[in-house]
């Protein structure tokens, strides 16, 4: 599902974002990319959107090798896979409905599916109730909802998350998470990038540790702590 | 593009439109204003033409012949005429007839009295294609001088005038109609722009989740043709009901310019109406299209 081959990204500043990366990811997995703050996980995430490009190195999504996709073949590209943000990233002029349907759209499906689907990935993120309403009326918790209704509904083989509970108290982060595992459980590969140490200890995942761009550490059912301090 | 397809591109267009309505209201007022004074100068340089169109079917050349020339010499004088390149007809006057002309044109025949016919000269009236091409029909008489030509009479400072006259105005009205329309290219870019990096985030959003450029493009686009559209219907509207009065004002007001015929207004308006919405939606269009641009490249 995803494969880097000695991936570097330096910024044009000189910063490393990822240095000599390699790693691979089979389709059905939940994996964690963990790391404290400039350890370069979303310099990784942005890499497999191929927002950025990288330095040296090869990376293959989907079949795909990144730097042989064409501007034009990019929106097929990113309809592949859903994505979410640590800010959520809604359009704020659409309501929870639009947000989502706008992603069918996008993929030129029927009205009628649009009208048939959206409700039930409402229903299932557990925001049926707020189909009609726009992204400031609603908490974070719902916010970050409503992007993983939008990140989903095109049923993607993949889900790229970059702290998607960096603006949610536990709790709601926790909700997220579970709806995030049950992704994964009908068949989704799921990426989450992440520096919540409850969160990781708690989901007992895959875990790949950077530290200062480099893989520290990568362990099956993990923990946080396992990366750093060894296991 | 699917009619559902362009329902929703035209939806988000008047959102568009809606949401930054003083931005949309600058840009209207801003193509209206420069639609409005190609619509007049339009309306201007219409009526000048017909004028000078007017003017010019009454400019001809005359060909005086010697009173020595025989039957046979006018026939075959007029016959050479006639082949001359650009002559369009070739009217024959006699000294007769002449002398009629003569007598119609004066309130009082007496002062002709005793003048005989004869006495006024036989003459050609030659109507050409186009003034353009009175100096070449000049030269070619000039070649036929020794068959008989007393003198050729033309107005030759008129057409010269008509000529330069009708030119500069085609010249100016089409550059002056060039320049404002890239000045409203440039304000609907700026204004456009403006709100196109105001859903830069946008933007951004819609190309994660797999949007194409033209998905993202046409409803900038249809807000620009709208624009157009609207800021040109306005002026020509305006143009077009006042067109009559205006002239009205100025056939009382002058009573010299009286006997002047304006053109009909709908001679005028089923060709500006048309090129000027077509000019609106293509500023529109072209300053949308500037403006995103630069923010489509994420
Ligand atoms: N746009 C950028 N330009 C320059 N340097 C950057 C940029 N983004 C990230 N970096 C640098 O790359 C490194 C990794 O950052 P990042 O991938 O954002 O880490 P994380 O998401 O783990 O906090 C840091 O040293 C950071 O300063
Ligand atoms: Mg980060």
């Amino acid at each position: 599902m995803i494969k880097l081959t000695d991936v570097t990204k330096v910024y044009e500043n000189g910063a490393r974002g990822i240095d000599n990366v390699s790693l691979s990811i089979e389709p059905g997995e939940f994996v964690f990319i963990v790391g404290t703050s400039g350890s370069g996980k979303s310099t990784m995430v942005r890499l497999l959107l191929k927002e950025l490009e990288p330095t040296s190195g090869k990376i293959v999504v989907n079949g795909a090798e990144l730097s042989k996709l064409t501007r034009k073949q990019m929106p097929d590209y990113r309809r592949k896979m859903g994505v979410v943000f640590q800010d959520f990233k809604l359009l704020r002029n659409k309501t929870v409905y639009d947000n989502v349907a706008f992603a069918m759209q996008i993929v030129r499906a029927s009205n009628r599916e649009i009208r048939r689907t959206v409700p039930q990935v409402l229903a299932m993120v557990g925001l049926a109730k707020k189909a009609r309403a726009y992204p400031n009326q609603l908490s974070g918790g719902e916010q970050q909802r409503t992007a993983l209704a939008r990140a989903i509904v095109n049923q993607p083989p993949l889900l790229l998350c970059d702290e998607p509970t960096g603006n949610l108290d536990p709790e709601t982060a926790w909700e997220i998470m579970h709806l995030l595992e049950n992704i994964n459980i009908n068949g989704t590969t799921v990426v989450v990038a992440t520096h919540a140490k409850d969160i990781v200890d708690g989901m007992r995942k895959r875990v790949i540790g950077l530290s200062n761009g480099i893989i520290a550490k990568d362990i099956e059912k993990g923990s946080y702590d396992d990366v750093y301090l060894g296991v | 593009m699917s009619f559902r397809r362009s329902r929703y591109f035209l939806g988000e267009a008047f959102r568009g439109l809606i949401r930054n309505r003083l931005m949309s209201f600058a840009s209207v007022l801003t193509v209206a204003s420069c639609i409005l004074i190609v619509s007049v100068f339009y309306a201007l340089v219409a009526n000048i033409d017909f004028f000078l169109q007017q003017l010019e079917g009454g400019i001809s050349i005359t060909v005086i012949i010697y009173n020595d020339v025989d039957a046979a010499g006018v026939i075959n004088l007029g016959e050479q005429i006639r082949t001359i390149e650009y002559v369009s007809d070739v009217h024959y006057v006699s000294h007769q007839q002449a002398f009629e002309i003569a007598m119609e044109a004066f309130e009082d025949p007496e002062i002709f009295y005793g003048i005989l016919p004869e006495n006024f000269p036989r003459s050609f009236n030659i109507e050409i294609v186009d003034i353009q091409y009175h100096d070449t029909v000049l030269a070619a008489l000039s070649s036929l001088s020794n068959m008989g030509i007393e003198r050729v009479m033309h107005a030759q400072n008129v057409v010269r005038m008509v000529t330069t006259v009708s030119n500069m105005v085609r010249w100016i009205s089409g550059s002056l109609i060039f320049v404002l329309a890239g000045v409203s290219i440039i304000i609907i870019t700026n204004t456009i722009r403006i709100t196109v990096s105001a859903r830069q985030v946008e933007i951004n959003i819609m190309k994660y989740v797999g949007a194409t450029d033209w998905f993202i493009r046409w409803p900038f686009l249809i807000e620009g043709i709208l624009i157009g559209v609207i800021g040109s219907l306005l002026p020509v509207i305006i143009v077009w009901s006042g067109y009559a009065q205006v002239i009205r004002i100025v056939q009382e007001g002058m009573p010299l310019v009286e006997f002047i015929e304006f053109r009909p207004g709908h001679e005028i308006f089923i060709i500006l109406f048309p090129f000027v919405i077509f000019l609106g939606a293509l500023i529109g269009i072209i300053g949308s299209g500037a403006s995103i641009r630069r923010h489509l490249h994420v």
